[in-house]
């Protein structure tokens, strides 16, 4: 289609709606796997070495993993599986996976904070607790994204 | 979204009988014309190019509701297609034919064609891409790319940058709501 004109002369032969959903679909800049694909994603990080991401924690976050007691070695399917570490680390997880497909990258260190409060994630508690860095990173934008889109967090 | 149409020149045919004027519609956003309408022709001019011709039967006229919309989605097709040449030449003069190449695959066939997108798998294998998560990157690189050169086409049409965004939301929405005839 970019390799000759004729592709772009279809602009003006197609029904005006698909030239919408173009644009549409090109406005969506974070759309950019298929179902099939994302699926394959999904169940590679599974089985995901935990300790990969978790190298990246900072010492709060480190800490608070040593507090809930939560295995740090196995995969993500591991801690899937296991009862007590899903219920307080299943929804980071979701959290991570939504970041890895939406943003790029992003960490579970990146996502929020674990333990008691995990209620609700801010930048404050986010960033405050876990990153282990980093300018850049304090201007990652976690809440809002995580509040506004995905709802993940009770009032 | 334009002012109204106004009347232009007189057409020069030397009868000496009233005649329609050569361009009647001369449509305006923020103070440019966005394209001139010549009943005559009957074709629509965008910046001295024809952009479209319009049915010789029927009693079109550019006031009506019906010739403005055709003359309004053949506006919109002509700024789809200068964005996608924009978007063209940006990746030939950076030498990323690459941008290009998943844009195509995975944007301009499945909307434009109605192609199924192209699995990353297959571009890995066809175009030399190490990775099918390199290529999800320039899916994201191609869209925005495609989309600034949306904007700096708008953009020569409007004087006021804020209106750019508003003015491709409501090419969007002239497209959605377009008849799906072509020009």
């Amino acid at each position: 289609m970019f390799s000759d004109d004729s592709a772009i002369a279809n602009v003006y032969n197609v029904a005006p709606q698909r030239l919408a959903a173009a644009i549409d679909e090109s406005a969506a800049v974070g759309r950019v796997w298929l179902p099939d694909e994302l699926a394959q994603v999904l169940l590679h990080q599974l089985d995901a070495p935990l300790a990969d991401d978790l190298a990246n924690l900072g010492p709060k976050a480190r800490r608070e993993l040593q507090r809930l007691r939560v295995r740090t070695h196995g995969t993500f399917r591991d801690l899937l599986s296991d009862h007590e570490a899903r219920r307080s680390l299943g929804w980071m997880i979701k959290c991570e996976v939504l970041l890895r497909s939406t943003l790029g990258s992003g960490t579970i260190a990146k996502c929020c904070q674990v333990g008691a409060s995990h209620e609700r994630c801010s930048e404050d508690t986010a960033l405050g607790a876990f990153l282990p860095v980093t300018s850049q990173a304090r201007s990652f934008r976690v809440g809002p994204i995580l509040r506004g889109t995905y709802g993940f967090f009770r009032p | 979204m334009a002012r109204p149409l106004s009347e232009g020149s007189p057409c020069p045919t030397g009868t000496g009988e009233a005649q329609p004027p050569a361009v009647i519609a001369v449509r305006e956003l923020d103070g440019k014309v966005r394209y001139q309408y010549h009943p005559w022709l009957r074709v629509v001019f965008l910046k001295g190019k024809k952009i479209v011709s319009l049915p010789e039967d029927g009693d079109v006229k550019p006031a009506t509701p019906s010739a403005r919309d055709a003359v309004d989605v053949a506006w919109a097709r002509e700024v789809m297609g200068n964005a996608i040449r924009h978007m063209r030449v940006e990746c030939e003069s950076s030498r990323r034919m690459d941008v290009c190449g998943v844009f195509e695959a995975r944007v301009l066939r499945p909307t434009l064609g109605g192609a199924s997108p192209v699995p990353y798998s297959a571009l890995v294998k066809e175009d030399g891409l190490r990775t099918p998560l390199q290529a999800a990157n320039l899916l994201t690189t191609a869209k925005r790319k495609f989309l600034r050169a949306l904007r700096a086409v708008v953009r020569e049409h409007v004087r006021d940058e804020a209106r750019v965004e508003a003015e491709i939301s409501e090419l969007r929405a002239v497209l959605a709501a377009g008849a799906p005839s072509s020009g």
